[in-house]
């Protein structure tokens, strides 16, 4: 066994690296070690040298980034739906209790999602509802706030995760418009059902530092698309309509995807139809048991969308083989109906793997890194099972 | 060289009591100062990338999902972090997951700075490093991440391993002599092959 005094010295030199010393600076205070330490120091600079470079890991937590969001934004719908159900036998209580903090909840009023404040800005909101005599007027109102503080956590650069509703403006394949927002469709966005211009929806995002809206989640709270019972004030003068005239182009901020995107249409009375790519459409060839709608779905188009621009008639009628203009690669959707899919981790993790298998985005480069790593690990699963050292 | 600096103590307990209040901005401004660093760590332990990114997104929903059942870290963030990450590994691969090398506690050639050992070592390029990194036992890679890696202090890394310092002391000494016989192996690979 090594001495003491060596292991100490080899200790102090390890801190003394850390501090930003070099290998000789400490190695001159232990002449005796020096010739033991030096290359033993030598040796430990090798793990800084082997970490991976800023620009891998910075992608790898793009990657993850969202996941997380997701985990917050489910904490969030865990928590609040028991809250929701005892409101009516604590109202009045609570009442009582947010007179006396009056001050509080005024100073609350100006508070963003994230603040320690906002739940009692949205507590404060969900007892108006619940007294109100009125509260067709008020929903749409609070709604309006909620879009408000978005636009205002943008400003501010902040992440938080946000939830508000509003009506499919405009579809496409990475950017959605909801209620006068530009939403980022990533490709683990959750769509529950089909969606079409003119849906309303409930939204669940995720303001990020550089300006995006990142979609968590996008459910339909109306079967039928109809027009919104208030127009945004002051956000947006243009009201969606589903009348086949191009009113898009009519969106200051989504002029330059609205020649992508026109309004759906059926093509019926069309003479001659010539699918053509639009620009950024992948060719999909379709898979044994796909569906047109779950071709859509798992797309972040709709189904109008797709038979326009692939000149189908029938929605029913796909053949295996049959190569489709998609906005991107489909993704298998199964694993993510429940949003939180933490049941079990090995589930995760095969789905996961599946995703990165589809080969829409995920990793190209290190491929030649885990080459190397396959050898490695070979070598060391020989190994597995022989006891402690 | 990159050296990845986590926020100073003072720092990192204001945010994780920011975080234990529920304040989303700090659970994000916890992602992006502490993802870089557990990443890291993870990434050198594993070979394949989407696994070392399903681990660490395990890392920090388990964080979320702390905060929520309330028995999140009250202090030393940074310790808890990398101890889950350590044990998603450990659960990943098994603890036994090592080498069959032989000890070699005792191997301590004398050297100088012209010792052809040094000159190799200095050679060796960061696909070479992490390859003999991996084939070390678990605790020895985990030891030489923590300590020359992320630069972490004897006490904070023996906490992560839930070890005593002494011995740690004994294991990144040992683990830095078993990397230096397999660096030596593939240097006399080298010269003969």
């Amino acid at each position: 066994m090594a001495d003491q005094d060596m292991l100490t010295a080899f200790n102090n030199c390890i801190d003394s690296l850390a501090a930003g010393n070099s290998v000789d600076d400490c190695v001159r205070h232990y002449p005796r070690f020096a010739p033991a330490l030096r290359p033993m120091l030598e040796a430990g600079q090798l793990l800084p040298r082997a970490q991976f470079s800023p620009a891998e890991i910075q992608e790898s937590q793009d990657r993850v980034r969202f996941r997380v969001v997701q985990a917050l934004s489910s904490r969030r719908e865990r928590t609040r739906s028991p809250i929701r159900r005892l409101m009516p036998l604590v109202a009045s209580l609570i009442l009582i209790f947010i007179l006396a903090l009056g001050a509080t909840s005024i100073l609350a009023e100006s508070s963003l999602p994230g603040d320690t404040l906002y739940g009692m800005k949205r507590l404060t909101e969900n007892i108006r509802l619940l007294f109100t005599s009125n509260r067709d007027a008020l929903e749409p109102q609070f709604n309006q706030r909620r879009i408000g503080e978005i636009e205002q956590l943008l400003a501010q650069q902040r992440e938080a995760v946000v939830e508000f509703e509003g009506t499919v403006e405009a579809i496409n394949s990475t950017e959605w418009l909801v209620a006068g927002l530009r939403l980022h469709i990533s490709p683990e966005t959750i769509l529950h059902a089909s969606l079409q211009v003119g849906s309303v929806v409930e939204v669940s995002a995720a303001t990020m530092q550089n300006g995006q809206i990142v979609a968590v989640s996008i459910r339909k709270i109306s079967g039928e698309p109809i027009t919104p019972p208030v127009p945004p004030t002051g956000v947006s003068s243009h009201t969606p309509t589903l009348s086949p005239s191009p009113t898009l182009s009519q969106t200051p901020t989504l002029t330059q995807t609205a020649t992508l995107e026109p309004p759906p249409r059926m093509p019926t009375s069309e003479t001659a139809c010539v699918p053509t790519q639009p620009q950024g459409w992948l060719v999909y060839s379709v898979q044994p048991n796909d569906s047109l709608s779950g071709i859509a779905t798992s797309t972040g188009t709709t189904l109008e969308v797709l038979m326009r621009v692939n000149c189908l008639t029938d929605r029913n009628l796909i053949v295996t083989g049959q190569r489709l203009y998609v906005p991107t690669l489909p993704i298998t959707r199964e694993t993510q109906e429940s949003p939180v899919a933490r049941g079990t981790e090995v589930e995760n993790r095969g789905a996961n793997g599946g995703n990165s298998g589809t080969g829409s985005s995920s990793s190209g480069p290190g491929s030649d890194d885990d080459r190397d790593d396959s050898s490695g690990s070979e070598g060391n699963d020989s190994g597995r099972g022989s006891g402690d050292g | 060289m990159i050296i990845i600096v986590l926020p100073d103590i003072p720092a990192e307990d204001r945010l994780l009591a920011q975080a234990r209040q529920g304040q989303q901005d700090a659970i994000m401004q916890i992602y992006e100062s502490y993802f870089p660093p557990v990443f890291q760590f993870i990434r050198l332990r594993v070979g394949e990338r989407a696994l070392a990114e399903d681990l660490a997104s395990d890392v920090f929903v388990k964080f979320v999902d702390a905060l929520q059942g309330h028995n999140a870290p009250r202090h030393s963030l940074r310790g808890w972090l990398f101890r889950v990450a350590r044990n998603e590994i450990h659960d990943y691969y098994g603890k036994s997951r090592q080498l069959p090398i032989t000890t070699l506690d005792e191997w301590l050639p004398d050297s100088n700075d012209n010792d052809p050992e040094i000159q190799f070592i200095r050679s060796v390029n960061a696909d070479r490093a992490r390859h003999a990194i991996r084939m070390l036992a678990a605790d020895q890679q985990e030891v030489l991440i923590l300590r020359f890696g992320q630069m972490l202090s004897l006490q904070e890394t023996a906490d992560i391993l839930g070890k005593s310092t002494s011995a740690v002391k004994s294991l990144q000494f040992r683990a830095i002599n078993t990397l230096r016989s397999i660096l030596e192996t593939m240097r006399t690979e080298r010269v003969n092959g």
